[in-house]
């Protein structure tokens, strides 16, 4: 399991994530249609669903799921509420995901994190839901 | 030898689950024996008639406990005189229906279906506390005798000086954790290692496959069955559900694993079958799946192909506050909770073993 990350990085990763900064790590403008922060914060999710069937540490599990929690938050109120049907749909799946590793991390034997089966399939099929509406969302915008 | 340890671990996460809650409920219903007399509870069950069994569930919905955290809480009810529909309207209602579940299902669920279990939530404990009442025949088992009748000669005799209220709760907290605690503490323990059972052996998948099933009366009834018997908290099924939906799953069957599997499951029923007699606790069980399985069935006719489409900023809001109402116990808590309430368990086994011994010393000792 990757430590934890500091206060600065962490805000550093919401900046990322709620596409504050992307210019800053391309050469050029993003391509329009990109969802680059919805993507990092799907990866980030699959690496969490990693590590919670790796039975990582209950706490600093809850602590990396609330960050996760708060670049989450920091997506969808960029997005603003004019954001198209598919867009809020992907933000509906994001929200599933991330309450599902909420639903992870209340799962832990001894400090270490045990996740019923269920669980663990629920959460990797609404990840690659995740990513397959933000395939198609950004193969509609070209 | 990977089941046996499979099995170890969950019945040490379902202890670590309850046991914070099975001490809290021990020490109330402590409180409740020492405190509340049983021919007052009477007079104002008389009084009260057919009000008390919604102020049960009115009481039983605020307080954030799961099944197996309620039962000691109830025996105490049932032994202090408080009438029996009351007693399992409050039971049902504890683990089913809490602020924080409720908010976490707006969240995820959407209002229609929060208003389908809220609904099913507020109503079903009191028909099953009725039919309870009506049909389960309530007498005092062997091991509600045992539990009423133990610490009485601790009364204090005409003209002795009156206990101190201090007195008095150091008393409440030696019945509720040296009677009650070991009492259902065994038998709460038999549970566990049941559900471990279940939970190990049935085969992975099987909630996900019968959520969306083809034929729905099965399907419901097949979920109400596997609900009622395995440990589920509100909160924390209620992701998983949603989730489920989302794959296509049934409302009504969704509705169904989340109130019969919050309701009840192997330990609290072993317990209550102890104090409250086979009877009275086959026909709580048989009317809580009946009725959820209409409850299932109303749901899948109201809401067909139900998706909860919610607006995303609100979602995440609402999520914080179920988050802020529901209390975490930390770790250390759980796990010291869960050796006492092991602990307990142990000791109530010692009893019944000697109880055994006593019952078979006779027979042994009877001349050929």
């Amino acid at each position: 399991m990757s430590g934890l990350p500091s206060r600065g990085r962490r805000l550093w990763i919401t900046a990322f994530a709620a596409g504050l900064l992307p210019g800053l790590v391309r050469a050029g403008p993003p391509a329009p249609g990109l969802r680059t922060a919805e993507r990092r914060w799907l990866e980030r999710s699959a690496e969490l669903a990693g590590e919670a069937q790796r039975h990582a540490v209950a706490t600093d599990f809850r602590r990396e799921i609330e960050a996760h929690r708060e670049e989450l938050r920091a997506i969808v109120r960029n997005d603003g509420e004019k954001t198209p049907a598919s867009v809020q749909q992907l933000h509906r799946t994001m929200i599933l995901v991330n309450a599902l590793l909420h639903a992870a991390a209340e799962c832990h034997q001894g400090g270490r994190l045990v996740c019923p089966a269920d669980l663990m399939r629920e959460l990797v099929g609404q990840v690659g839901q995740g990513f397959a509406q933000l395939d198609a969302i950004e193969k509609a915008a070209g | 030898m990977q089941t046996l340890e499979s099995m170890v671990s969950l019945a040490g996460g379902l202890l670590q689950d309850a046991g914070f809650w099975v001490l809290v409920s021990l020490a109330a219903g402590g409180l409740v024996h020492e405190f509340l007399d049983p021919a007052r509870v009477q007079r104002a069950m008389r009084r009260a008639g057919a009000a008390s069994v919604p102020a049960g569930m009115a009481l039983g919905a605020l307080l954030p406990m799961c099944s197996c955290g309620v039962v000691p809480l109830a025996v105490s009810f049932y032994l202090g005189g408080v009438r029996p529909a009351a007693v399992m309207a409050f039971t049902m209602a504890t683990p089913v229906i809490n602020p924080a579940a409720v908010v976490l299902s707006y969240a995820l669920l959407g209002p229609q279906l929060t208003l389908a279990y809220v609904a099913f939530g507020l109503t079903a404990p009191m028909l099953v506390g009725w039919t309870t009442e009506r049909w389960g025949s309530p007498s005092m088992s062997a091991t509600a005798a045992r539990l009423k009748s133990c610490c009485c000669g601790e009364e204090p005799v005409s003209g002795a000086r009156a206990a101190s209220p201090g007195e008095r709760v150091a008393r409440a907290m030696r019945w509720g954790f040296s009677v009650l605690g070991p009492t259902l503490g065994f038998y709460i323990g038999i549970g566990i290692v049941l559900a471990a059972v279940v939970g190990v052996i049935a085969p992975t998948g099987w909630i996900s496959s019968h959520l969306g099933s083809g034929s729905p009366l099965l399907s419901l009834l097949l979920v109400a069955l596997f609900g009622a018997s395995i440990y589920v908290c509100a909160v924390a099924h209620i992701p998983l559900v949603a989730a489920m939906l989302a794959a296509g799953a049934g409302p009504g069957a969704a509705i169904v694993f989340l109130v019969t599997g919050a309701a009840t499951n192997l330990p609290e029923l072993i317990a209550l079958q102890r104090v409250l007699g086979t009877r009275m606790v086959a026909v709580y069980l048989a009317g809580l799946v009946v009725l959820s399985i209409l409850a299932g069935w109303l749901v899948n006719l109201w809401l067909p192909d139900y998706r909860p489409l919610l607006d995303p900023l609100s979602s995440l809001q609402l999520g914080d506050v179920a988050e802020r109402l529901t209390p975490v116990i930390p770790g250390w808590l759980a796990l010291g909770s869960a050796i006492l309430v092991g602990l307990l368990c142990l000791w109530g086994a010692g009893q019944w073993l000697a109880r055994a011994a006593g019952r078979l010393r006779p027979l042994i000792a009877r001349p050929m």
